[in-house]
C-alpha cells in the first residue's frame, strides 16, 4: 500500500514550506532515511528524509510549489505499485503562480464523482454546488430547472442559483436522469455538496439514498412570522423571551410552570426586573387574561408604552460575504489616505459638448476615463498584495461601484484605458444595470486594478472608502459643485470636486498615490489629454 | 411555670441531674467555693461535696484530659469553661480525644461528656474575652454543638447534654445569664439536634440562635408594625443541624435570613446556606442573606462593640432586602 511522505515541521513557526528540489525522482528506489527533497522553511532550507523503503511513486507537490505542514508532498511503495485515485489530489498550500485575475470560466467542479454513500454500486451521478466567484462558500437554490424524473443531457442548465454576487445557472455535466433532488428551492448547500444526483444514461434507475452528508439546513425565511404561534406548550420552560432571558426567582418560575403561566408575560418587581413571588401572584390573581399562558401573536397591536421587537432578517448572501470582507479589510489592509481639490469646469463643457451631440457621458464617465489613463501612466498603482507577492497588471481595469439594494458590488470595465468616452459611457451603463439585475458573471466582477466609488449623485463632498481586495487602491469621488476659489490672486467660482484615494500602504506608497493623484487632477482639468 | 434567670435554669438542670445520677461532676475554675464565675453553680458546693463539685486550677488542657479519661472510664463530667476564649487551651483534647475516642476504639470507648460555658460578646472585654467561637467546634465530627438562647430551653438542653453518650459543647451567651423566661419544673429535657419554630410567620424566615435570637424577636416584632410576617426559626443545636426544619421554613416563606454573632467567613449560617440552596432552591424568591459579627477583632468601647455585632436594624435591613421592600 502506498505511503505518504509528508511535509514536516521544521521550526515552531513553520506552517508551510516550499519544495526547492527533489532529490528522488518518480520510479526511484527510496531507502529509509534517503533524503528525497529539499524543503524551503520559514527559517531556513532543509532536506526531507523518507522514513519507509520503497519506490517514489508519485510526487504530489512540484519543484517551487508549497505544501501545508502534514500534507502529503509525495507517495512511495511497491515497485509499479498505483496510488489510489483519491490519493492523488495535491494539496498545494498555494500555487507556485498566481494568476492576477482568476476567470472562473468553467465554474461547476466535473461533477462525475460519486459520493460515498450512494447507495454502493449503483450509477448515480452527483450534482455538486459549484463554487461561482472566489469568495461564495455556499450557494441557494433560486429554482430547479428540471424535475424529478426529466431527462437531463450535458450542458443542460438544471437549476438556477443565488450567490453571494449574483445568480447563474448550474449546468450539468452528464447525460442522465434527474433521479433525485436532495437540496429544495429556497435551500442554502455549500459549495461542493452535492444538490442532485443523475442516474446514468442506459442505468437502472436506482433508489433515492440519502448521501452521506447531511442535507443542508433550510434557510430559515426571513418574513417575519403574522399567523398567531402554533399551540406551543404552555410555557413548559418558560426562561426565554425571544432569545432573552427572564430574570425569574427560583420559587416564581416553579410556581409559573405549575400554574402553566408564561413567565415572559408577568413583569418583575425585584432587582433588574426579577420576576418574584407576589408578581406571579398578582398575574394569578388578574386572571387568565392578563396572564395568558400563550404567547401573544407578534401582529397583535402592542399595549401603550410596549415598545416594538425589532425585525430581525437573516444576512442575505452579499450582504454576509460584505460583512465579512469588510472586518477583514480594515484591519487586515493598512490604508492611508490623499485627498485633492479638482477644477471640473473643463471636464463640464465636455460633458456639455458631448450631450450637444447626443451623445450620453457622465463626469462619473469622465472620472473612471480620466482614472484609467492615470494608471496606464503610472502603473506602481496598478498593483496587488497577494500572498507573499506583488502582481503587477499589465492591463487597466477600473471597478465601478455600483449599489444594490442588497450590497454593493463593482463590476469591473476591462481596457478602460483603450476605450472612447462613448464606449466608458455605454459599458459602464450596461455592468450597472446587469449588476442591478443580478446578472453578472463572476469574471466581470473579480480582479481589477482599482475602483471608483462616486457618491456625487448624493451630494457628498468628500468620503474615504475602503479598499476591494485584493485591489490596492479606490478612488472616492464627491460632487461636483461651484466654490469660491482663488485663481491668480482673484477669487472665482469654479466647479469643485473632491477626490480622495485610499491606498493599501503595503503596496502603494504615499509618494506614488500623490503622483497619480497629480496625474488625474491633470487629465480631468484639460480633459483634452483624455484623447492622447 | 416558675420564671428564672438563664444561670438559675442552668443551675436547677446540673442539681436535678446530679441528684438523679451519682456518675455526673462539675469540673472547673471558681466552681465550687465561688459558686461560679456567672453563678451557674451557686450553692452546688453545699448541696454535693468537694467530691463532686471540683474547684480547678487554671489548667484547661489539664482538667479537660482529666474529665475526657473519666468520662472513658463511667463517669459522666460537666466541664465549665470560664469562656470558651479560654477553652481554646483544651482545644486538643477536646478535638483530638473527646471527639475521637468513639470512633478510634472502634465503639468499644465512650465519651459522655459536657463541656460548658458562656462565649460570645461579654460587654466591654474586648476581643479576647468576646469571641463567638461555636462555628470552630461545629465543624468536627464527633461532637454535638448546641446553643440554647431561653432559660427553658438552657434547662432541658443541658439535661439532654448530660444523658447524651457523646461529648456536647454547650454555647451560654455570656449576656444570657440574667435573661429571665419560664422554666418548666422538673423533668424537662430538650431533645438535641431539633430546631424550634419560636415565632410564626409567612413572609420570610430568620434563622438563628443563642443571644441573636433576642435581637431577631426585636426585628421580628418591628417589622410586624409594618405588615411584614417573620417567622424566626431558632436553631438551638448547631450539630447536628435540623435540615428539616430548616427547609420546612424556607418552603413555607421562601426567603432565609440568618442571624449569626460570629464571623461570616465559614460560619454556621454558611453550612444553613448551603442546605437551603442545594435542597430548597426552587422555593426561594431571592438570595439568602446573612447578617454576622463583623470581620474584625472585637473592639473594647462599647458603641464600637455594639456596632460590630448584628443587631435589630441591621436584621431589618437584611429582611427587606430579601423582601425586594425600599429602603433595603
Amino acid at each position: 500500500m502506498a505511503i505518504p511522505i509528508q511535509m514536516p515541521s521544521l521550526s515552531p513557526t513553520m506552517t508551510e514550506g516550499k519544495i526547492v528540489k527533489w532529490l528522488k525522482k518518480q520510479g526511484d528506489k527510496v531507502s529509509s532515511g534517503d533524503a528525497v527533497a529539499e524543503v524551503e522553511t520559514d527559517k531556513s532550507n532543509l532536506e526531507i528524509e523518507a522514513y519507509d523503503d520503497g519506490y517514489l511513486l508519485q510526487v504530489l507537490v512540484g519543484e517551487g510549489e508549497m505544501a501545508k505542514v502534514g500534507a502529503p508532498i509525495a507517495y512511495i511503495g511497491a515497485k509499479g505499485e498505483k496510488v489510489d485515485a483519491g490519493k492523488q489530489a495535491a494539496p498545494a498550500a498555494t500555487p507556485p503562480e498566481q494568476k492576477p485575475q482568476p476567470a472562473p470560466e468553467a465554474p461547476a467542479p466535473r461533477a462525475a464523482e460519486k459520493p460515498a454513500s450512494s447507495g454502493g454500486g449503483d450509477n448515480r451521478i452527483a450534482i455538486q454546488m459549484p463554487s461561482l466567484s472566489p469568495t461564495m462558500t455556499e450557494g441557494k437554490i433560486v429554482k430547479w430547472l428540471k424535475k424529478q424524473g426529466d431527462k437531463v443531457s450535458s450542458g443542460d442548465a438544471v437549476a438556477e442559483v443565488e450567490t453571494d454576487k449574483s445568480n447563474l445557472e448550474i449546468e450539468a455535466y452528464d447525460d442522465g436522469t434527474l433521479a433525485e433532488i436532495v437540496v429544495g428551492e429556497n435551500q442554502m448547500a455549500k459549495v461542493g455538496s452535492p444538490i442532485a444526483y443523475l442516474t446514468a444514461k442506459g442505468a437502472k434507475a436506482a433508489p433515492a439514498a440519502k448521501p452521506a452528508a447531511p442535507a443542508p439546513a433550510p434557510e430559515k425565511p426571513a418574513a417575519p412570522k403574522s399567523a398567531p404561534a402554533p399551540a406551543a406548550k404552555p410555557a413548559a420552560a418558560p426562561a426565554q423571551a425571544g432569545g432573552r432571558r427572564v430574570r425569574a426567582s427560583p420559587v416564581a418560575k416553579k410556581i409559573a410552570r405549575e400554574k402553566g403561566l408564561d413567565l415572559t408575560q408577568v413583569s418583575g418587581s425585584g432587582p433588574s426586573g426579577r420576576v418574584v413571588k407576589r408578581d406571579i401572584e398578582e398575574a394569578l390573581a388578574r386572571g387568565p387574561a392578563a396572564a395568558p399562558a400563550a404567547k401573544k401573536a407578534p401582529a397583535a397591536q402592542p399595549a401603550p408604552g410596549v415598545r416594538p421587537e425589532p425585525t430581525v432578517v437573516p444576512l442575505s448572501s452579499m450582504r454576509k460575504v460584505i460583512a465579512q470582507r469588510m472586518t477583514e479589510v480594515k484591519p487586515g489592509v493598512p490604508h492611508f489616505y490623499l485627498t485633492i481639490e479638482v477644477d471640473m469646469e473643463a471636464a463640464s463643457k465636455v460633458r456639455e459638448e458631448a450631450k450637444a451631440m447626443d451623445l450620453k457621458v457622465s463626469v462619473n464617465d469622465l472620472i473612471v476615463k480620466a482614472v484609467a489613463m492615470a494608471v496606464r501612466r503610472y502603473p506602481k498603482i496598478n498593483v496587488s498584495l497577494q500572498g507573499d507577492k506583488v502582481v503587477q497588471f499589465h492591463s487597466v481595469d477600473v471597478g465601478i461601484a455600483v449599489a444594490l439594494e442588497e450590497g454593493l458590488i463593482t463590476p469591473i470595465l476591462r481596457d478602460a484605458d483603450q476605450k472612447g468616452l462613448q464606449a466608458i459611457a455605454s459599458g459602464v451603463r450596461e455592468l450597472a444595470e446587469r449588476a442591478r439585475k443580478r446578472a453578472l458573471k463572476p469574471e466581470e466582477y473579480t480582479g481589477g486594478s482599482i475602483t471608483v466609488s462616486n457618491l456625487g449623485m448624493y451630494g457628498i463632498d468628500q468620503f474615504v472608502a475602503v479598499i476591494n481586495p485584493p485591489q490596492a487602491s479606490i478612488l472616492a469621488v464627491g460632487a461636483v459643485s461651484e466654490k469660491a476659489v482663488v485663481r491668480d490672486g482673484q477669487l472665482a467660482v469654479r466647479k469643485m470636486m473632491t477626490a480622495t484615494l485610499s491606498c493599501d500602504h503595503r503596496v502603494i506608497d504615499g509618494a506614488i498615490g500623490a503622483e497619480f493623484l497629480r496625474e488625474l487632477r491633470g487629465l480631468l482639468e484639460h480633459p483634452t489629454r483624455l484623447l492622447f | 411555670m416558675p420564671e428564672l434567670m438563664y444561670r438559675e435554669a442552668l443551675n436547677q438542670a446540673l442539681a436535678e441531674e446530679m441528684e438523679r445520677d451519682a456518675n455526673v461532676y462539675l469540673i472547673g475554675e471558681e466552681v465550687g467555693r465561688y459558686n461560679g464565675a456567672f453563678k451557674v453553680s451557686q450553692g452546688l458546693l453545699d448541696k454535693f461535696g468537694s467530691a463532686r463539685i471540683i474547684d480547678a486550677p487554671i489548667a484547661e488542657l489539664g482538667f479537660t484530659g482529666l474529665s475526657v479519661g473519666a468520662a472513658m472510664v463511667g463517669l459522666r463530667p460537666v466541664v465549665e469553661m470560664m469562656t470558651w476564649n479560654f477553652a481554646i487551651l483544651a482545644m486538643d483534647q477536646i478535638v483530638n480525644n473527646a471527639a475521637k475516642l468513639r470512633h478510634m476504639s472502634g465503639g468499644q470507648l465512650r465519651c459522655p461528656i459536657v463541656f460548658r460555658g458562656p462565649g460570645g460578646a461579654g460587654g466591654r472585654l474586648s476581643s479576647q474575652h468576646s469571641q463567638a467561637l461555636e462555628a470552630n467546634y461545629a465543624h468536627f465530627p464527633g461532637l454535638k454543638v448546641i446553643a440554647p438562647a431561653t432559660p427553658a430551653d438552657a434547662k432541658g438542653m443541658l439535661k439532654a447534654a448530660i444523658r447524651d453518650e457523646n461529648p456536647v459543647l454547650m454555647f451560654e451567651g455570656e449576656r444570657l445569664y440574667a435573661i429571665k423566661g419560664h422554666v418548666p419544673e422538673g423533668e424537662h429535657v430538650v431533645p438535641l439536634g431539633k430546631a424550634d419554630v419560636k415565632r410564626e410567620g409567612t413572609d420570610v424566615t430568620i434563622i438563628t440562635w443563642s443571644r441573636m435570637y433576642y435581637f431577631c424577636m426585636q426585628a421580628a416584632e418591628e417589622l410586624a408594625k409594618e405588615g411584614i410576617s417573620v417567622e424566626v426559626l431558632d436553631l438551638r443545636t448547631l450539630r447536628p443541624l435540623d435540615e428539616e426544619a430548616i427547609l420546612a421554613s424556607v418552603r413555607k416563606t421562601n426567603r432565609a435570613v440568618i442571624v449569626e454573632e460570629g464571623w461570616g467567613l465559614a460560619g454556621v449560617g454558611a453550612s444553613v446556606v448551603d442546605i437551603i440552596q442545594s435542597k430548597a432552591f426552587d422555593d426561594l424568591d431571592a438570595p439568602v442573606e446573612r447578617v454576622t459579627g463583623l470581620d474584625v477583632n472585637m473592639s473594647y468601647a462599647a458603641n464600637l462593640e455594639n456596632a460590630t455585632q448584628p443587631d435589630a436594624p441591621k436584621i431589618i435591613a437584611a429582611v427587606k432586602k430579601v423582601l425586594y421592600r425600599e429602603g433595603a
